[in-house]
């Protein structure tokens, strides 16, 4: 029974990474998007070597964050528009564990976004950040957990009505305020070398909110896509 | 330092607030109202 | 009949506790030394801080019924308490701006009380969002309840992280509660039931509001049938 349940979300988890796999379309266009949030903000701010440690943090979030909405919109767009939503939802397995399904998904892809564009991150804004490869990693995991845990479920809800993908910022943005919070004052802690300690409240609560919203999320998700 | 302006201005605020609110509603409310007494009214013709 | 002799008392008591509230303001309280007349924005301005919270929390309750029981009464419950607790929650902010204009000089600073409120009020007017975009049948009910409950649960912990972004506390209800005047706090009970009083005619209001919709809906049903 308990295998059971692990092999189930894997197997959805499974299903979402070849329907990328094939495609590809879904994460060259988060990544490139996320490389032109950057593009952006340099020309927006023009950071200098002084100030570079202080904006790198936000304008990476920012990209982090907008390029993920992306993904989330696009994960249940497509379920829902090809139909395979519906048979998810025939199939023999419970709502939450669809839930759980989709958001390892999600972590996973926006995950990955984040890995590949921190190196080109750190040549553009001229940054050293080889050997904080470990701590950064954390953090942006936790806070991708964060992200995700939130998205996947209110992604869902927007996907069921009217206004579609542009409800999605609208409803997320607020709620994950503490996520970004979060996530920008451990990252630019990082950053100035700040030893890990100092980061540690910050990761404490991105965590809370990860294992809140994830028990909360798979308990209502059913009613989110109850037909 | 009286501040008498923002004191006033606050106060002004908040009770119009709270009536345009209370009108609005019970605007909506008559106008639902009249067409439901016209909408039964068809439904009394209609038999 | 009887509901309607009800609706006219609440109405009745409530008209007079708003009257005892603004005597009480006006010529009970006696006037805060350092900050002058602008201090009794306070009274109103703190009512209407609990009436917000109060229509949230009622908010948050309901989508907790109506996803257990799937009544249509707690579905308009929710919507209505939101929507009025939006407009409390507006009041809330114009009132915080126009009294720290002249107390600290700024309409606006981001301390965790006033970035929380701000966000709150994103929150819920992305709920009524949700509701209007979602249609009125079971699902946009459904949708919405789901949105409620999660958006209520996240707002202390938005607060927790707002503070720890802010270490540096403006000095805004310092000494607050230590010693307050008696009758300052008296007028700020009565006035805190005098909301709570107009909350309840407001809900009893829209709600009604509601109830009128449908009834056009099922006469509508009628007549197409």
């Amino acid at each position: 029974m308990n295998l059971n349940f692990f092999k189930k979300i894997g197997l959805i988890v499974w299903k979402d990474i070849i329907v990328e796999f094939r495609t590809k379309d879904l994460f060259s266009a988060m990544f490139l998007f996320s490389l032109l949030v950057v593009v952006i903000f340099n020309f927006a701010f023009a950071p200098g070597t002084e100030n570079v440690s202080q904006l790198a943090p936000g304008i990476l979030w920012v990209a982090f964050t907008f390029a993920g909405v992306l993904g989330l919109n696009r994960s249940f767009v497509f379920e829902k528009d090809s139909g395979s939503l519906q048979g998810l939802m025939l199939s023999p397995v419970d709502r939450g564990v669809i839930y759980l399904g989709k958001m390892i998904g999600n972590i996973i892809f926006i995950f990955l976004v984040e890995l590949v564009s921190l190196p080109l991150f750190a040549v553009f804004f001229n940054l050293s950040l080889f050997h904080l490869i470990p701590r950064l990693a954390l953090v942006l995991l936790v806070s991708t957990v964060g992200f995700a845990s939130a998205g996947t479920l209110l992604a869902a809800i927007s996907v069921n009505t009217k206004a579609r993908e542009v409800l999605l910022p609208i409803l997320l943005f607020p709620i994950i305020i503490p996520v970004i919070i979060g996530a920008v004052k451990s990252t630019g802690n990082i950053l100035e070398g700040k030893p890990l300690v100092e980061t540690l409240s910050w990761l404490k609560l991105l965590t809370a909110f990860d294992i809140i919203f994830i028990i909360v999320s798979f308990l209502v998700f059913e009613y989110v896509v109850e037909e | 330092m009286t501040n008498l302006g923002y004191f006033m201005a606050a106060y002004i605020i908040v009770w119009i607030g709270v009536f345009i609110y209370l009108f609005g509603l019970q605007r909506s409310q008559n106008r639902l109202k009249k067409e439901l007494e016209s909408l039964k009214k068809i439904l009394e013709e209609k038999g | 009949m009887q509901r309607n002799s009800l609706e006219k008392i609440l109405i009745g008591i409530t008209f007079l506790s708003l009257m005892a509230s603004l005597y009480a303001i006006f010529f009970y309280a006696p006037l805060e030394a350092t900050m002058g007349l602008v201090q009794k924005v306070w009274y109103f301005h703190l009512a209407s801080a609990w009436v917000t919270f109060l229509a949230y929390a009622v908010v948050f309750v309901a989508g907790i019924l109506y996803l257990s029981r799937k009544k249509r009464c707690f579905d308009i419950l929710g919507y209505s308490s939101a929507g009025i607790g939006v407009v409390f929650n507006t009041l809330v902010l114009v009132t915080g701006s126009i009294w720290a204009k002249p107390i600290w000089g700024t309409w606006w600073t981001w301390d965790s009380r006033l970035s929380t409120t701000l966000i709150l009020w994103l929150m819920y007017i992305a709920y009524l969002m949700l509701r209007t975009s979602s249609g009125e049948d079971s699902k946009g009910a459904r949708l919405a309840a789901v949105f409620g409950i999660v958006a209520f649960i996240d707002v202390p912990i938005v607060y927790m992280s707002i503070r720890w972004w802010r270490t540096i506390h403006p000095l805004v209800f310092k000494s607050k509660g230590t010693e307050v005047d008696p009758a300052m706090l008296t007028t700020l009970l009565i006035s805190l039931v005098a909301f709570t009083l107009l909350y309840l005619c407001l809900l009893r209001q829209r709600i009604a509001l509601e109830h009128l919709k449908d009834e056009l809906e099922r006469v509508k049903e009628k007549i197409r049938r």
